[in-house]
């Protein structure tokens, strides 16, 4: 294999190649690239900066100890908030809140969503900047219990189907379905809330 | 509307249904006007968080970040050594005469230390001699990317 002589030049392929070959500043700008997309995952799934500053490192050791199961049959970014997803997981379920989660895991469970609102006109065209936009749908996401959230972010962002996230989670099809069918239900009466109360301000 | 109708709604738009069960789902959604706002308001969340992630930086800087990496990966591995340069075989005399001289510059540097030897002292008394340490704190960086050490040695 070729030595990198210029890595910030390098493209992603050439410094994964070079990652396997342990070459450590490869790795590193690796690192540098996609710090954000694998900080923002981790984000979105636990919610709170420190930890998901600890969890996205975490997932930086783990893509450096796994490369050699890394085949390219995926972009390299997907693999690594895939492993950030995981490792999110796993940090859920030893915070254990998933379990306490209350009359919102019992209603998906028992069949409540039938006796939510009736449907709402969730418009997304309504005039918002996609910044404002963005930060309206973070709201409503941090509104969400962490397994209706991870759910959600493993489905519309990480776009996973619903078996791989029922592997995920440990859960059933039927309960994913249920997660998610649940949580967007609530996202839509969060975003219309949100929306409205912006009306009222101006 | 009971609970498996609502998913399987759902999957519909999920396109997680076969091409029979989509069929049998349009075909219920035409004559159900409820069914078709439920679609419709699914979708619009579908439609918001496609792009809707917010993109954010780490709390810390960029070194920092990749520092808080590096420790977990263990120590670098060692550089390639250079192929040595061949050695240049040193005459037979000289190879006899190399660890004598050193060991005479050895003896030399000692006696000349010794007190009172060569001293440039006016009354012949030893010269205060300095101890600092207990005054320095020193601070060591190591890269193991860059096999470089710096010590940082503050005298204040």
């Amino acid at each position: 294999m070729a030595r990198i002589r210029d890595y910030s030049q390098a493209t992603d392929d050439e410094l994964v190649q070079a990652s396997r070959a342990r070459d450590r500043r490869a790795f590193e700008e690796l690192v540098n690239r996609h710090r954000d997309t694998v900080f923002s995952r981790a984000f979105s799934m636990v919610r709170n900066a420190d930890d998901a500053l600890d969890l996205s490192q975490e997932a930086w050791v783990k893509a450096w100890r796994g490369l050699g199961q890394f085949h390219g049959d995926s972009r390299f970014t997907t693999w690594v908030t895939r492993i950030t997803i995981n490792v999110c997981l796993d940090f859920l379920r030893r915070r254990k809140r998933a379990y306490f989660e209350s009359t919102e895991t019992l209603e998906e469970t028992i069949g409540g969503v039938e006796h939510l609102l009736p449907p709402v006109e969730v418009d997304p065209l309504a005039g918002l900047e996609q910044q404002e936009l963005r930060k309206q749908i973070d709201a409503a996401l941090g509104a969400l219990s962490d397994v209706h959230r991870a759910a959600v972010v493993m489905f519309e962002f990480e776009g996973l189907e619903y078996k791989e996230i029922a592997k995920r989670m440990g859960c059933s099809i039927g309960t994913v379905m249920s997660r998610l069918f649940y949580a967007r239900r609530r996202l839509a009466e969060l975003l219309t809330g949100l929306k409205e109360a912006r009306q009222h301000e101006h | 509307m009971n609970t498996d109708l609502l998913l399987q709604l759902q999957s519909w738009i999920d396109g997680e249904l076969s091409d029979v069960q989509a069929a049998e789902m349009e075909a219920r959604m035409r004559k159900d006007p409820q069914l078709r706002a439920l679609a419709a308001e699914l979708r619009g969340v579908r439609r918001l968080l496609r792009d809707g992630e917010s993109r954010r930086e780490p709390p810390c800087p960029p070194e920092f970040y990749w520092q808080g990496i590096e420790r977990e990966l263990g120590p670098a591995p060692a550089p390639a050594e250079p192929a040595p340069a061949p050695a240049r075989r040193l005459p037979g005399w000289l190879r006899v005469l190399l660890p004598v001289s050193a060991g005479a510059a050895a003896l030399l540097a000692l006696f000349l230390s010794l007190p009172g030897i060569f001293s440039t002292h006016p009354s012949g008394a030893y010269a205060e001699i300095e101890t600092p340490l207990a005054d320095i704190s020193s601070i060591t960086f190591r890269s193991e990317t860059e096999h470089m050490t710096i010590v940082w040695v503050d005298t204040q």
